[in-house]
């Protein structure tokens, strides 16, 4: 079944995309995977013909579960500003969630910062909505993602968030012999090709 | 017209992938000698000395999977098949990549 018509399924993963946030992304995608659930993100198409905002619209439109990682906010050493995407793809889920379609407001969001509270600082209108910190711990951020989207289902077992740290760890070891046989190299994956392990590692290593 | 039913995107890498993740792997390390690997949550790794011994443990972990082999220089991966010749049981490289 393709990505787009499984709704109830798709967890946008909105989060920086730079070198030292990669370890953070990997961990995010394996622990929505390994939870049942379809990771999608920004970087699963690159099409000329279809806007940036238009492709994060369709997204987002897709995905019943947004995944909102707001801890970046360091100002650029170039340009002395911070980076808005985040918090932008973040309005426009909470935004879909209040004016959009029936099915739309169905949507469920988990947003992660790196302390507790900091959010206050730099975003203030979030109050209420709890951000959950990963202290910049890739650990951290599978335990929340776990939680959060085993309160969505509650009738699926998981295993804990340690548990699923773990056999992440086992997936790291694995993935350059993988890569190897499959002439990728491991430390710049695309989104695809690394959905697309991580799916079938799970696949022949089940809970 | 014909229809393409499989893409270079589709279901063969897809498939491709899951045949190496369930493979038995058998590379060569920096040091000269040969690590036979199963992947996943239960992976083992066994060390050996020369590739032939460890071609011939990674046939016998698993009767079904296929054995990758991984070699440094020159940078080959080939896939191992267990053949008779004359009787003996011997072993057969196909070039992967």
């Amino acid at each position: 079944m393709p990505a787009a018509s499984r709704y109830d399924d798709n967890v946008f993963i909105n989060c920086p995309f730079t070198p030292d946030y990669q370890e953070l992304f990997r961990a995010l995608v394996f622990a929505v995977a390994d939870c049942g659930f379809v990771p999608r993100s920004a970087l699963e198409r690159s099409n000329s013909g279809e806007t940036r905002i238009d492709k994060l619209y369709r997204i987002i439109k897709e995905c019943r579960y947004g995944l909102h990682d707001i801890s970046v906010t360091e100002l650029d050493p170039t340009n002395n500003l911070p980076r808005f995407n985040m918090p932008l793809e973040l309005g426009i889920f909470l935004g879909a969630t209040k004016f959009g379609s029936p099915t739309q407001r169905t949507k469920s969001c988990l947003i992660l910062d790196r302390e507790r509270y900091r959010y206050q600082i730099f975003c203030s209108d979030l109050a209420g909505q709890d951000p959950k910190p990963h202290n910049g711990e890739p650990p951290d951020a599978v335990k929340c993602v776990r939680n959060w989207l085993r309160a969505e289902r509650p009738t699926v077992r998981l295993p804990s968030g340690e548990r699923m740290w773990n056999r992440f760890e086992k997936l790291r070891v694995d993935l350059p012999v993988i890569c190897d046989a499959l002439m990728l190299e491991p430390d710049s994956l695309e989104f695809h090709d690394l959905t697309t392990v991580i799916e079938e590692w799970l696949l022949s290593n089940p809970r | 017209m014909r229809s393409i039913k499989r893409s270079p995107l589709g279901r063969y890498s897809r498939a491709k992938v899951r045949e190496l993740v369930t493979a038995v792997h058998v590379l060569e390390t920096p040091a000269g000698s040969w690590e036979v690997r199963t992947l996943g949550a239960k992976g083992q790794t066994r060390r050996f000395d020369a590739k032939v011994p460890a071609i011939e443990h990674a046939l016998k972990l698993k009767d079904d999977a296929r054995i990758v082999l991984h070699q440094r220089e020159p940078k080959k991966v080939s896939l191992v098949r267990p053949a008779k010749v004359g009787g003996r049981v011997t072993f057969r490289e196909t070039k992967l990549r």
